[in-house]
């Protein structure tokens, strides 16, 4: 394995930033941290750079554990949030700075400037100062230098957060194909699911200090591990409900069968139901299809192409479903306030999670 | 990865060159600041016999004479505070809530007491309402100004620049979506200035009040010129030691005026620590709209307090052309020749030893603002500290304290003892406070993800320093230095106790010209004095605008 983790810990205070995370990443491969504030990422990505001491753990690189690795020896790259370009130098210096405390030769140094330059569309550039140049130029100068060493591992903390939403989307897909060009291993650090969905090989889904999930994209949103992560990638309805049998839960009177169960519960037990809104099947008339129950319909906004509408099992808000309707199927089923609907829940895209 | 196995070595140096940096800022702060102030307190609790006792200080107490000093410090001392503050306030707020013209020039004006050292006011008033002053010569009157208005009179005079600069900064800034509510709530101006203004600069007058204060108590020169026989604190510590060579009693004395400057710096620090979130992201700048009547109200005051700065110092620049003050009042050169009191020699010293306090203050206070904001240790605390309890010791009671600690051949610092470079160095100590939190201010503009960003791309600590540090805030270094300059062109509560006929200050001899009945002559240093820090000032000034430099202040 290129990089891995083996239970590294954080603690600052009373707090623990990072408990006991292990993780593994490949050559090559591009990986987000993704979680609310809070969760641990850029603690976790500050240890990997060095810039923070682990209290324990481990993290190897090729097999050798980095701790007592100064961040300056390790050879790693990183963007930071706030660019952090040296504003006394300007943009060809910053590129050359890394180059510089490596000892290269000059003239190394002056193709491998104009090269990077080059890679982040900045040729033009290369006399300016930071002071000079927008957001987004500052953060493709910021990626050059610290791409211009030849690091083993590129970090990005939040590089995209201070940009505006254009320029965000547009760098985002520059630095997905710069990495994928230079075959760089890549940790980035974001709280925007959008950004690490889009982006990322691999999600790290984190929450309290702690791995909720690894997987592809796919995988986090379609077949989330946890009920954090259910609710935290993209939206989902959660309804209480109690366990039956035979791979079924109770909500009230009605039985629903469900595929995936993330825990195994005891008849009875109160558990959590999830399921997507797009997965919410509203159905023109009461019919026998299975795994469907009656909804009432609380709240209809209209939102040009479609709808969305807000359902209730019989009018108990915290058992709400929210779904959205094409407006031309809206417009058969003449839906209003109180109305109430049969809803299909299709089983094999149910999650029940611990309550 | 033998590159990352191979470069574990170079570590250990990196720890060895953070530990010089740490010892560079933690030694000299112990040696050239806890030391005197440990040696004026043991000097203060032993008797003749060198035993410990409380013998100095009930001597002290039990006599009516030096109670009555006590008084005198804190009546004068409150009062000038409080007046100073009120006619800081409305200046500063002159400069900054009405549309006045040339709010630079009156400002500069303003500043001009800063220039000089602190007896150059008390000369000014004796000039002007002296026994031979102006008034009394010219309209026969038996006016006196020694003894509690002289203090009063010249205090304010000096005072009023740091509590006009410290006002100012509380002032400069303003949320005016607060004035816009209030208006719309319907508060007249009036109230608004009384529910609006002065709660945002509570913080600010405080610290004012408190600085003003320490700044008076302290003050040595002024109460010395013309005091007469109202005798404060910081004069009786001179008398004790200089004229009846009773160091003890001088320690004393030296103790009780450390109490309340000390007690007010922290009270100041403390304030000043909730300062910081009086703006909020979001907040729009206040706009200064004219408003001919207050407008003009406004002028009429600025320009009443600043024709009395000018003719104060005027009229010490003025006197230092006539040749026989006030009997022969024709105009001469005469006083630029001085002939006694070792002539221009102190001018030179003083020019030599302010630009040594230059050099070494502002290599002191960087490193102690470095290590203790970029270098994690378990001094950081202690040694902010002692960085800033320099603004609690009146610069008599450091200067004693030097003579009880250095004046001593066992102790290796008195192979510099009576010194240019113990005078630069005691300076530098004297103003080591602000010193650092200026430094400290520039520092915090560089953000800690620059040192990040080096770090990361393989930079070391020293490289960082060299390539990164030192060249974004060269600027704030250069008035730093010229901050140093000033203050020790001026200075002379805490040298005074350190001069030698060899090597005498210009403040000084200026003190001595005034006691030796030349003021004449006195007047014809002080223009030079002032001339020299003015001259600098500009031509710093001027070197940072070719530079393209704007945003650094030099007057702080």
């Amino acid at each position: 394995m290129f990089l891995s983790l083996r239970n590294v810990t954080k603690k600052f205070g009373l707090l623990t930033a990072v408990d006991s995370v292990s993780l593994d990443v490949e050559e090559g491969e591009l990986i987000c941290f993704l979680g609310p504030s809070g969760c641990g990422k850029t603690t976790l990505l500050r240890l990997i750079a060095g810039l923070e001491e682990a209290d324990s753990g481990q993290v190897l690189l090729s097999g050798e554990d980095l701790v007592g690795t100064a961040e300056r020896d390790r050879n790693f790259g990183m963007v930071f949030q706030s660019y952090s370009l040296f504003p006394n130098m300007s943009v060809a210096k910053n590129i050359a700075y890394g180059l510089e405390c490596r000892k290269w030769k000059r003239r190394d140094i002056g193709t491998r400037v104009s090269e990077m330059l080059a890679l982040v569309s900045l040729d033009d550039q290369a006399d300016k100062y930071p002071s000079q140049l927008s957001g987004g130029q500052q953060q493709r100068v910021a990626l050059a230098r610290a791409l211009a060493p030849m690091p083993y591992v590129l970090l990005l903390d939040e590089p995209l957060s201070a940009l505006d939403a254009k320029v965000r989307a547009s760098l985002r897909g520059e630095i997905r194909k710069l990495q994928q060009r230079l075959g760089i291993t890549t940790i980035m650090v974001t709280h925007d699911q959008e950004e690490a969905l889009t982006i990322a090989d691999r999600v790290v889904v984190m929450n309290g200090g702690v791995i909720e999930q690894v997987g592809t994209p796919v995988e986090i949103y379609g077949d989330p591990a946890t009920a954090f992560v259910a609710d935290f990638i993209g939206t989902m309805n959660f309804l209480d409900a109690r366990a039956g049998g035979d791979g079924t839960v109770r909500l009230g009177e009605v039985e629903i069968r469900c595929d995936n169960w993330r825990l195994q519960p005891q008849p009875n037990q109160p558990v959590r139901l999830a399921v997507r809104p797009e997965d919410v099947h509203l159905l023109a008339k009461p019919d026998d299809e299975p795994n469907s129950i009656t909804a009432q319909v609380e709240w209809v906004e209209f939102l040009g192409s479609t709808y969305r509408i807000d359902l209730t099992l019989g009018g108990d808000e915290s058992q709400a479903l929210k779904t959205e309707l094409s407006a031309n199927v809206m417009r058969e089923m003449k839906l209003s306030e109180g109305t109430r609907v049969p809803v299909a829940l299709p089983a094999e895209l149910l999650w029940v999670y611990e309550a | 990865m033998t590159a990352v196995g191979a470069a574990k070595g170079l570590r250990i140096n990196e720890r060895h060159i953070k530990a010089t940096f740490i010892l560079l800022a933690a030694v000299p702060l112990l040696v050239f600041v806890l030391y005197p102030l440990w040696a004026i307190l043991k000097k203060s609790f032993i008797i003749a016999d060198g035993t410990w006792s409380l013998d100095n200080y009930i001597h002290y107490f039990t006599d009516p004479k030096l109670v009555t000093t006590i008084n005198n410090s804190f009546v004068v001392s409150i009062s000038t505070t409080l007046v100073t503050i009120v006619l800081a306030y409305a200046f500063a707020y002159a400069m900054h809530r009405s549309a006045i013209p040339l709010k630079k020039l009156w400002m500069l004006i303003a500043m001009l007491p800063l220039f000089a050292p602190s007896l150059v006011q008390a000369l000014g008033f004796q000039l002007m309402l002296g026994r031979n002053g102006l008034v009394n010569r010219s309209l026969g009157t038996e006016f006196d100004i020694y003894g509690f208005w002289g203090i009063f009179f010249a205090n304010t005079l000096y005072a009023l620049p740091h509590a006009i600069l410290m006002l100012s900064a509380a002032l400069v800034v303003a949320d005016a979506r607060l004035y816009e509510s209030a208006r719309m709530l319907g508060g007249s101006s009036w109230r608004i200035f009384w529910t609006v203004t002065l709660p945002a600069t509570r913080y600010g007058v405080m610290s004012a009040v408190f600085v003003v204060f320490t700044i008076v108590i302290t003050d040595f020169g002024n109460p010395m010129v013309i005091g007469g026989d109202y005798s404060v604190l910081a004069t009786e510590i001179y008398n004790q030691v200089s004229g009846q060579a009773n160091f003890s009693l001088g320690a004393v004395i030296g103790m009780i005026l450390l109490i309340p400057a000390a007690v007010a710096m922290i009270i100041e620090r403390q304030i000043s620590r909730r300062q910081s979130a009086a703006i909020t992201e979001g907040s729009v700048p206040l706009t200064i709209k004219p408003s001919p009547r207050f407008d003009a109200a406004m002028l009429g005051y600025v320009v009443l307090v600043c024709l009395t700065v000018l003719s104060i110092i005027g009229l010490v620049v003025f006197a230092s052309f006539v040749r026989l003050w006030p009997y022969n009042m024709s105009l001469t050169l005469s006083n630029y020749d001085v002939d006694v009191q070792g002539g221009y020699a102190p001018l030179w010293t003083s020019v030599w030893m302010s630009s040594l306090a230059a050099i070494i203050g502002v290599i002191m206070v960087i490193i102690a603002a470095y290590v203790i904001q970029k270098i994690p240790n378990p001094l950081t605390r202690f040694l902010y500290f002692l960085s800033i309890l320099p603004a609690a010791v009146p610069g008599m009671v450091l200067g004693l304290g030097y003579i009880f600690a250095f004046n001593d051949p066992a102790n290796p610092v008195y192979l510099i003892y009576g010194t240019v470079l113990m005078l630069a160095i005691n300076t530098v100590y004297h103003y080591h406070a602000q010193g650092f939190l200026i430094a400290t201010t520039s520092l915090k503009q560089i953000s800690n993800t620059f040192d990040e960003a080096s770090a990361m791309l393989g930079g070391s600590f020293l490289h960082t320093m060299r390539k990164i540090t030192l060249p974004i805030i060269w600027p704030a270094l250069i008035s730093l230095g010229v901050f140093f300059f000033m203050r020790a062109m001026v200075t002379l509560a805490a040298v005074i106790f350190l001069v030698t006929p060899g090597n005498n200050l210009a403040a000084v001899s200026v003190l001595l010209l005034d006691d030796a009945g030349e003021t004449t002559q006195a007047a014809a240093f002080s223009t030079l004095i002032m001339v020299v820090v003015i001259g600098v000032l500009l031509l710093f000034h001027g070197l940072l605008r070719v530079l393209g430099i704007r945003n650094v202040s030099l007057i702080s």
